[in-house]
Protein backbone atom coordinates (compact mmCIF):
# COMPACT_ATOMS: atom_id res chain seq x y z
CA UNK A 1 0.00 0.00 0.00
CA UNK A 2 1.91 3.15 -1.06
CA UNK A 3 1.90 5.74 1.31
CA UNK A 4 -0.93 8.19 1.99
CA UNK A 5 -0.28 11.74 0.74
CA UNK A 6 -1.57 14.56 3.10
CA UNK A 7 -1.40 18.04 2.09
CA UNK A 8 -4.04 19.02 5.09
CA UNK A 9 -2.44 20.13 8.49
CA UNK A 10 -5.68 18.43 10.08
CA UNK A 11 -4.67 15.40 8.84
CA UNK A 12 -1.17 15.97 10.35
CA UNK A 13 -2.53 17.42 13.76
CA UNK A 14 -4.94 14.48 14.12
CA UNK A 15 -2.34 11.73 13.42
CA UNK A 16 0.32 13.32 15.42
CA UNK A 17 -2.40 13.58 18.44
CA UNK A 18 -3.15 9.83 17.69
CA UNK A 19 0.62 8.80 17.94
CA UNK A 20 1.12 10.94 20.98
CA UNK A 21 -2.08 9.37 23.18
CA UNK A 22 0.15 6.94 24.69
CA UNK A 23 3.77 8.11 24.61
CA UNK A 24 5.60 8.23 27.83
CA UNK A 25 7.96 10.57 29.03
CA UNK A 26 11.53 10.05 27.67
CA UNK A 27 12.79 9.12 30.69
CA UNK A 28 9.70 6.99 31.64
CA UNK A 29 9.40 4.92 28.46
CA UNK A 30 9.98 1.51 28.78
CA UNK A 31 10.59 1.76 24.64
CA UNK A 32 10.90 3.11 21.68
CA UNK A 33 7.56 2.97 20.15
CA UNK A 34 7.12 2.83 16.89
CA UNK A 35 3.41 4.89 16.36
CA UNK A 36 3.82 6.78 12.85
CA UNK A 37 5.49 6.46 9.40
CA UNK A 38 8.31 7.64 8.48
CA UNK A 39 7.43 10.51 6.03
CA UNK A 40 4.66 11.55 8.66
CA UNK A 41 7.65 12.42 11.80
CA UNK A 42 9.71 14.04 8.52
CA UNK A 43 6.29 16.04 7.32
CA UNK A 44 6.09 17.07 10.75
CA UNK A 45 9.97 18.30 10.22
CA UNK A 46 8.82 20.16 7.63
CA UNK A 47 6.37 21.49 9.11
CA UNK A 48 8.57 23.54 11.89
CA UNK A 49 11.41 24.48 9.40
CA UNK A 50 8.27 25.98 7.08
CA UNK A 51 7.69 27.98 10.25
CA UNK A 52 11.23 29.00 10.51
CA UNK A 53 11.45 30.04 6.67
CA UNK A 54 8.12 32.28 7.44
CA UNK A 55 9.84 33.93 10.84
CA UNK A 56 13.04 34.96 9.01
CA UNK A 57 11.26 36.03 5.67
CA UNK A 58 9.44 38.40 8.01
CA UNK A 59 12.13 39.24 10.26
CA UNK A 60 14.12 40.71 7.17
CA UNK A 61 11.22 42.32 5.86
CA UNK A 62 10.88 44.47 9.19
CA UNK A 63 13.75 46.00 8.47
CA UNK A 64 15.05 45.67 12.37
CA UNK A 65 18.28 43.90 11.73
CA UNK A 66 21.25 45.74 10.19
CA UNK A 67 24.99 44.80 9.13
CA UNK A 68 26.12 41.79 10.87
CA UNK A 69 22.59 41.15 12.29
CA UNK A 70 21.21 40.78 8.63
CA UNK A 71 23.64 39.45 7.03
CA UNK A 72 23.26 36.46 9.97
CA UNK A 73 19.90 36.52 9.55
CA UNK A 74 20.49 35.81 5.69
CA UNK A 75 22.78 32.82 6.18
CA UNK A 76 20.13 31.89 8.78
CA UNK A 77 17.46 31.70 5.95
CA UNK A 78 19.63 29.75 3.43
CA UNK A 79 20.38 27.25 6.28
CA UNK A 80 16.55 26.87 6.85
CA UNK A 81 15.84 26.51 3.21
CA UNK A 82 18.53 23.89 2.82
CA UNK A 83 16.90 21.55 5.72
CA UNK A 84 13.50 22.15 3.72
CA UNK A 85 15.00 20.58 0.42
CA UNK A 86 16.44 18.31 2.38
CA UNK A 87 13.48 16.95 4.15
CA UNK A 88 11.08 17.47 0.84
CA UNK A 89 13.50 15.22 -1.00
CA UNK A 90 13.52 12.58 1.45
CA UNK A 91 9.93 12.55 1.77
CA UNK A 92 9.42 12.45 -1.78
CA UNK A 93 12.11 9.28 -1.92
CA UNK A 94 9.58 7.23 0.37
CA UNK A 95 7.06 7.71 -2.34
CA UNK A 96 4.97 10.25 -0.27
CA UNK A 97 3.74 14.00 -0.57
CA UNK A 98 5.64 16.59 1.45
CA UNK A 99 3.39 18.66 3.08
CA UNK A 100 2.50 22.37 1.93
CA UNK A 101 4.04 25.45 2.83
CA UNK A 102 1.17 27.43 4.72
CA UNK A 103 1.08 30.93 5.23
CA UNK A 104 2.38 32.54 8.66
CA UNK A 105 1.40 35.96 10.32
CA UNK A 106 3.62 36.95 13.04
CA UNK A 107 2.31 39.91 15.94
CA UNK A 108 3.85 42.83 14.67
CA UNK A 109 4.65 43.85 18.74
CA UNK A 110 7.33 40.23 18.03
CA UNK A 111 8.83 42.11 15.15
CA UNK A 112 9.20 45.61 16.53
CA UNK A 113 12.61 45.89 17.14
CA UNK A 114 15.69 43.73 16.95
CA UNK A 115 15.17 42.30 20.23
CA UNK A 116 11.91 41.25 19.86
CA UNK A 117 12.54 39.54 16.24
CA UNK A 118 15.55 38.12 17.42
CA UNK A 119 13.99 36.02 20.87
CA UNK A 120 10.63 35.51 18.04
CA UNK A 121 13.42 33.24 16.20
CA UNK A 122 14.97 32.20 19.26
CA UNK A 123 11.82 30.94 20.30
CA UNK A 124 10.71 29.02 17.06
CA UNK A 125 14.11 27.53 16.93
CA UNK A 126 14.54 26.39 19.87
CA UNK A 127 10.55 24.73 19.48
CA UNK A 128 12.17 22.70 16.62
CA UNK A 129 15.09 21.54 18.84
CA UNK A 130 13.28 20.51 21.89
CA UNK A 131 10.28 19.14 19.06
CA UNK A 132 12.90 16.79 17.22
CA UNK A 133 14.05 15.50 20.68
CA UNK A 134 10.36 15.21 21.76
CA UNK A 135 9.49 13.24 18.68
CA UNK A 136 11.87 10.41 19.27
CA UNK A 137 9.03 8.42 20.07
CA UNK A 138 7.57 8.06 16.49
CA UNK A 139 10.07 6.35 14.81
CA UNK A 140 12.38 3.34 15.22
CA UNK A 141 13.20 3.88 11.85
CA UNK A 142 17.05 3.92 11.98
CA UNK A 143 17.20 5.65 8.21
CA UNK A 144 14.94 8.73 9.68
CA UNK A 145 16.63 8.93 13.37
CA UNK A 146 19.78 9.72 11.29
CA UNK A 147 18.05 12.23 9.10
CA UNK A 148 16.71 13.40 11.97
CA UNK A 149 19.97 13.97 13.85
CA UNK A 150 21.86 15.36 10.39
CA UNK A 151 18.97 18.03 10.80
CA UNK A 152 18.53 18.81 14.35
CA UNK A 153 22.10 19.47 14.26
CA UNK A 154 22.31 22.06 12.05
CA UNK A 155 18.81 23.12 13.53
CA UNK A 156 20.77 23.80 16.87
CA UNK A 157 23.77 25.41 15.61
CA UNK A 158 21.03 28.19 14.31
CA UNK A 159 19.69 28.27 17.53
CA UNK A 160 22.63 29.01 19.12
CA UNK A 161 23.61 31.69 16.22
CA UNK A 162 20.82 33.32 16.85
CA UNK A 163 21.43 33.45 20.68
CA UNK A 164 24.23 34.82 20.28
CA UNK A 165 23.11 37.81 18.43
CA UNK A 166 21.10 38.50 21.45
CA UNK A 167 23.93 38.47 23.53
CA UNK A 168 22.34 36.78 26.42
CA UNK A 169 24.48 34.20 28.30
CA UNK A 170 21.96 31.87 28.54
CA UNK A 171 20.50 32.39 25.12
CA UNK A 172 22.44 29.93 23.04
CA UNK A 173 21.99 26.87 25.23
CA UNK A 174 19.80 24.25 26.29
CA UNK A 175 21.30 22.53 28.68
CA UNK A 176 23.81 19.57 28.78
CA UNK A 177 20.74 17.39 27.31
CA UNK A 178 18.56 19.87 25.82
CA UNK A 179 14.64 18.26 26.96
CA UNK A 180 12.25 17.21 24.43
CA UNK A 181 8.47 18.78 24.04
CA UNK A 182 5.92 17.03 23.10
CA UNK A 183 4.90 17.49 19.91
CA UNK A 184 1.48 18.83 20.66
CA UNK A 185 3.26 21.25 22.87
CA UNK A 186 5.11 22.28 19.92
CA UNK A 187 2.34 22.56 17.61
CA UNK A 188 0.38 24.42 19.82
CA UNK A 189 2.73 27.02 20.55
CA UNK A 190 3.56 27.10 16.36
CA UNK A 191 -0.41 27.00 15.39
CA UNK A 192 -0.70 30.94 17.11
CA UNK A 193 1.49 32.28 13.76
CA UNK A 194 -0.46 29.64 10.98
CA UNK A 195 -2.90 31.75 9.17
CA UNK A 196 -3.21 34.30 6.85
CA UNK A 197 -2.74 37.99 7.34
CA UNK A 198 -3.86 40.22 11.00
CA UNK B 1 45.78 2.57 29.15
CA UNK B 2 48.53 3.35 26.76
CA UNK B 3 47.76 5.70 23.45
CA UNK B 4 47.39 2.61 21.18
CA UNK B 5 44.48 1.34 23.32
CA UNK B 6 42.47 4.92 23.11
CA UNK B 7 39.75 5.52 20.19
CA UNK B 8 41.14 2.09 18.55
CA UNK B 9 37.41 1.51 17.42
CA UNK B 10 37.13 5.52 16.75
CA UNK B 11 33.15 5.22 16.35
CA UNK B 12 32.89 2.72 13.89
CA UNK B 13 31.55 0.62 16.79
CA UNK B 14 27.78 -0.30 15.70
CA UNK B 15 26.86 -1.23 18.61
CA UNK B 16 25.11 1.21 21.31
CA UNK B 17 27.89 0.01 23.75
CA UNK B 18 30.81 0.35 21.44
CA UNK B 19 29.52 4.15 20.51
CA UNK B 20 28.63 4.97 24.32
CA UNK B 21 32.51 3.58 25.08
CA UNK B 22 33.63 5.81 22.20
CA UNK B 23 31.59 8.62 22.84
CA UNK B 24 32.88 8.84 26.69
CA UNK B 25 36.39 8.71 25.86
CA UNK B 26 35.99 11.87 23.62
CA UNK B 27 33.96 13.44 26.13
CA UNK B 28 37.01 13.12 28.53
CA UNK B 29 39.15 14.49 26.09
CA UNK B 30 36.59 17.50 26.25
CA UNK B 31 35.72 17.67 29.59
CA UNK B 32 39.54 18.02 30.51
CA UNK B 33 40.26 20.38 28.16
CA UNK B 34 36.81 22.83 28.84
CA UNK B 35 38.44 22.45 32.87
CA UNK B 36 42.07 23.50 32.04
CA UNK B 37 41.29 25.82 29.76
CA UNK B 38 38.79 27.62 32.05
CA UNK B 39 40.97 27.39 34.87
CA UNK B 40 43.93 28.66 32.60
CA UNK B 41 42.87 32.77 32.98
CA UNK B 42 42.95 33.00 28.98
CA UNK B 43 39.30 34.23 29.19
CA UNK B 44 37.24 36.94 30.41
CA UNK B 45 34.10 38.70 30.47
CA UNK B 46 31.46 37.22 28.56
CA UNK B 47 33.93 34.38 26.78
CA UNK B 48 34.71 33.53 29.69
CA UNK B 49 30.80 32.50 30.95
CA UNK B 50 29.91 30.87 27.88
CA UNK B 51 33.29 28.08 28.07
CA UNK B 52 31.77 28.08 31.54
CA UNK B 53 28.66 26.95 30.70
CA UNK B 54 29.71 24.69 28.15
CA UNK B 55 32.31 23.01 29.88
CA UNK B 56 30.20 22.16 32.57
CA UNK B 57 27.93 20.32 30.13
CA UNK B 58 30.76 18.01 29.14
CA UNK B 59 31.52 17.55 32.85
CA UNK B 60 27.31 15.98 32.77
CA UNK B 61 27.93 14.24 29.48
CA UNK B 62 30.93 12.23 31.29
CA UNK B 63 28.79 11.12 34.18
CA UNK B 64 25.69 10.24 31.66
CA UNK B 65 27.45 8.21 29.59
CA UNK B 66 29.68 6.50 32.52
CA UNK B 67 26.24 6.22 33.92
CA UNK B 68 24.40 4.69 31.18
CA UNK B 69 27.40 2.14 29.93
CA UNK B 70 27.05 0.83 33.58
CA UNK B 71 23.53 0.37 34.15
CA UNK B 72 21.04 -2.54 32.18
CA UNK B 73 20.58 -3.02 29.77
CA UNK B 74 24.21 -2.58 28.66
CA UNK B 75 26.30 -3.29 32.10
CA UNK B 76 29.70 -2.26 30.79
CA UNK B 77 32.16 -1.26 32.24
CA UNK B 78 33.20 2.56 31.46
CA UNK B 79 36.65 3.38 30.12
CA UNK B 80 38.91 4.97 33.00
CA UNK B 81 40.22 8.47 32.50
CA UNK B 82 43.29 9.13 30.95
CA UNK B 83 46.05 11.39 30.95
CA UNK B 84 45.89 14.48 28.55
CA UNK B 85 48.18 17.43 28.58
CA UNK B 86 47.23 20.62 26.45
CA UNK B 87 50.78 22.57 26.66
CA UNK B 88 50.15 23.67 23.38
CA UNK B 89 46.04 24.20 23.43
CA UNK B 90 46.39 26.41 26.40
CA UNK B 91 49.22 28.56 24.83
CA UNK B 92 46.45 31.47 24.41
CA UNK B 93 42.76 32.83 23.73
CA UNK B 94 43.07 31.86 20.60
CA UNK B 95 44.92 28.18 20.47
CA UNK B 96 42.29 27.13 23.23
CA UNK B 97 39.00 28.38 21.49
CA UNK B 98 40.35 26.60 18.33
CA UNK B 99 41.34 23.53 19.74
CA UNK B 100 37.57 23.71 21.39
CA UNK B 101 36.12 24.59 18.19
CA UNK B 102 37.80 21.58 15.82
CA UNK B 103 37.14 18.83 18.63
CA UNK B 104 33.10 20.06 18.68
CA UNK B 105 33.62 20.18 15.00
CA UNK B 106 34.67 16.63 14.72
CA UNK B 107 32.13 15.54 16.63
CA UNK B 108 29.10 16.98 15.89
CA UNK B 109 30.45 15.93 12.40
CA UNK B 110 30.58 12.35 13.98
CA UNK B 111 27.26 12.55 14.58
CA UNK B 112 25.99 12.84 11.67
CA UNK B 113 27.71 10.22 9.84
CA UNK B 114 27.07 7.75 12.59
CA UNK B 115 25.24 4.01 11.47
CA UNK B 116 21.81 4.49 11.33
CA UNK B 117 21.15 1.54 13.52
CA UNK B 118 23.65 3.06 15.98
CA UNK B 119 21.83 5.84 16.21
CA UNK B 120 18.64 3.81 17.02
CA UNK B 121 20.68 1.34 19.51
CA UNK B 122 21.58 4.51 21.68
CA UNK B 123 18.30 5.76 21.75
CA UNK B 124 17.01 2.24 22.39
CA UNK B 125 19.12 2.35 25.38
CA UNK B 126 17.72 5.45 27.16
CA UNK B 127 20.41 7.15 26.01
CA UNK B 128 19.72 10.85 25.23
CA UNK B 129 21.85 11.23 22.14
CA UNK B 130 19.89 13.79 20.91
CA UNK B 131 20.03 16.19 23.98
CA UNK B 132 23.50 15.66 24.19
CA UNK B 133 24.17 16.71 20.00
CA UNK B 134 21.73 19.83 21.07
CA UNK B 135 24.68 20.83 23.26
CA UNK B 136 27.60 20.15 21.13
CA UNK B 137 26.45 21.51 17.87
CA UNK B 138 25.36 24.74 19.91
CA UNK B 139 28.79 24.68 21.78
CA UNK B 140 29.85 24.54 17.76
CA UNK B 141 28.00 27.39 16.85
CA UNK B 142 29.08 29.86 20.30
CA UNK B 143 32.79 28.81 19.30
CA UNK B 144 32.70 29.58 15.92
CA UNK B 145 31.29 33.01 17.03
CA UNK B 146 33.80 34.00 19.69
CA UNK B 147 36.73 32.36 16.85
CA UNK B 148 35.61 34.86 14.20
CA UNK B 149 35.00 32.23 11.98
CA UNK B 150 32.53 32.63 8.93
CA UNK B 151 28.81 32.08 9.37
CA UNK B 152 28.19 29.45 6.75
CA UNK B 153 30.70 26.75 7.76
CA UNK B 154 31.85 28.10 10.61
CA UNK B 155 29.04 29.08 13.16
CA UNK B 156 26.12 27.16 10.88
CA UNK B 157 26.81 23.74 9.34
CA UNK B 158 28.37 24.51 5.78
CA UNK B 159 25.50 23.62 3.23
CA UNK B 160 27.38 20.23 2.63
CA UNK B 161 28.23 19.00 5.37
CA UNK B 162 30.30 16.19 5.30
CA UNK B 163 30.20 13.70 8.24
CA UNK B 164 33.42 12.94 10.28
CA UNK B 165 35.35 9.28 9.41
CA UNK B 166 36.75 7.87 12.68
CA UNK B 167 40.41 8.21 10.96
CA UNK B 168 39.51 11.95 11.46
CA UNK B 169 38.03 11.78 15.22
CA UNK B 170 41.48 10.16 15.99
CA UNK B 171 43.52 12.50 14.00
CA UNK B 172 41.91 15.67 16.61
CA UNK B 173 41.36 13.77 19.93
CA UNK B 174 45.55 12.18 19.99
CA UNK B 175 47.28 14.66 20.57
CA UNK B 176 46.14 15.29 23.71
CA UNK B 177 46.76 11.98 25.26
CA UNK B 178 49.63 11.77 27.35
CA UNK B 179 51.22 8.39 27.70
CA UNK B 180 50.91 7.80 31.83
CA UNK B 181 54.49 5.84 31.51
CA UNK B 182 55.94 8.63 30.68
CA UNK B 183 54.41 11.92 31.08
CA UNK B 184 52.18 11.48 34.05
CA UNK B 185 53.31 14.01 36.65
CA UNK B 186 54.58 16.68 34.45
CA UNK B 187 53.02 19.93 34.33
CA UNK B 188 50.15 20.03 31.78
CA UNK B 189 48.70 16.54 32.48
CA UNK B 190 45.24 16.60 33.96
CA UNK B 191 43.52 13.23 34.88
Amino acid sequence: MAPRPFGRRGLLLAAAGTALAGVWRWRDRPAVAQSMPSYDVLNLALTSEYSMLAAYGKVLEGGVLEDWDLAAAEALLADTRRSVEHLRQAISALGAQPVDEDPYTFPPEELADRARALQLLLRLENLGTSGWIGSQDLTADPATLALGTVLFARRARRAAAVGMLLGDQAAPFAGAFEAGMSLPRVLSAVEQYRGGAR
Amino acid sequence: MRRRDLLTGAFAQPSASGMLTELLRAKYVQAQLYRAGNGAGLLSGAEAGYLAQIGEHKQAHVAALAQALAAPPLNATPPAPVALRFDAALASRQTYLDTAYAIEDVLVRLYIGMPPTAIAETIAVRFQLPGLVSADARALAVLGTLTGRPVVGGVLAAADVRPATAAEVTAVLLPFLADPASAAGTAGVTE
